[in-house]
């Protein structure tokens, strides 16, 4: 028999296999999706200092292997059974808040950001160094067509930190915002029309590392 | 405006401009954090977003006088992030990017954590 309608049913991903370990490109099988849950067929994932907490192992409780990534563009390639609001072929994100209960007290005030069982893609579950990813509905984020895949990536994480700070900061136009650090979040934070940039001096050890910032 | 902290003293800057009503620090440096406390005005306000875990050092006297404060914050809920992309599209704001292939996870870890990426690194699927 002609074999010419095989489906595929592996992907590659980068996974950690333990805390400190390199990357290790790895054949795996595509997941499937679970009730409440899309599968998103991934084309970018940026690559943020928060996935040292996976690679590194500075978060507790991560069960290894695991797949780092959490500002993750595609579109949706599967629907798992509930998902009434999202498509298969729409555009999607995740970023870093990867999933919040809907029960606990903070949900229940529309604080989605402070759940207190909150989930992060590749720390709670795997993340966006895969080609395809699985996602609960509620951590998605629609994504319009004018901005790239590469260029909204790194907005999921990075963009809306700095977005969502400086909103929420109370300065108002005219008034003196300064930004310290310009690197993944300061480089965009300072693109938001804000006054002044800071370089930051060397740092001590973060996670054992340096900084975002310019050397 | 661009402030080098390594020849001058940025909060001292700062306070030439009349003090800043909200410094929003981005690069994880606890030392660097707590200088610039000295550079927030009346009712400014420190955003911590960078992620370090040694202590920001400073006084009650130095948010008391001026009424001053520190705050963290942590990105946003899904429609926080579509208002992000919104934003992006009305006011032309992007990141800067270097790309990878999902086989340079590694190298582009890498540059994130060397700090010589510019600016953020993108892994890019085939």
């Amino acid at each position: 028999m002609a074999n010419a309608a095989v489906q595929v049913t592996t992907m590659k991903a980068a996974l950690v296999s333990a805390p400190g370990e390199d990357f290790q490109i790895v054949e795996r099988e595509i997941p499937k999706t679970g009730p409440g849950e899309v599968r998103i067929k991934v084309h970018a994932c940026g690559v943020c200092h928060s996935d040292a907490l996976t690679k590194e192992g500075s978060w507790p409780g991560i069960q290894y292997p695991r797949i780092p990534g959490h500002e993750v563009v595609g579109f949706v390639d599967e629907i798992g059974s509930g998902v009434s609001m999202w498509r298969v072929g729409q555009r999607v994100g995740v970023g870093w808040h990867g999933g919040h209960d809907n029960t606990c007290c903070e949900c229940r005030r529309g604080d989605y950001r402070n759940c207190h069982n909150l989930r992060i893609p590749g720390i709670s579950y795997d993340g966006g160094y895969q080609e395809y990813m699985i996602a609960p509905v509620e951590a998605l984020v629609a994504v319009p067509d004018t901005l790239s895949d590469v260029e909204a990536a790194p907005l999921l994480c990075a963009g809306v930190t700095t977005y969502n700070a400086l909103r929420h900061s109370g300065a108002s136009p005219g008034e003196l915002v300064a930004v310290q650090g310009i690197g993944g979040l300061g480089h965009l934070e300072s693109s938001l029309r804000t006054g002044s940039v800071i370089r930051s001096p060397q740092s001590g050890a973060v996670l054992k590392r340096p900084r975002w910032h310019e050397n | 405006m661009y402030i080098d902290s390594e020849l001058e003293n940025e909060a001292e800057a700062l306070r030439k401009m009349g003090g800043a009503k909200t410094i929003i620090a981005t690069a994880p440096n606890s030392k660097s954090m707590s200088d610039l406390v000295g550079g927030l005005g009346p009712n400014g306000k420190l955003i911590v977003v960078g992620v370090e875990f040694a202590a920001i050092e400073v006084t009650p006297v130095q948010l008391i006088m001026g009424g001053k404060s520190i705050q963290g914050w942590n990105t946003g809920a899904p429609a926080d992030a579509e208002d992000t992309l919104r934003f992006a599209e009305l006011s032309g704001v992007r990141p800067m990017i270097e790309t990878y292939p999902l086989e340079g996870a590694a190298e582009a870890y890498a540059r994130m954590m060397s700090g010589t990426a510019r600016f953020r690194a993108v892994i890019a699927m085939k």
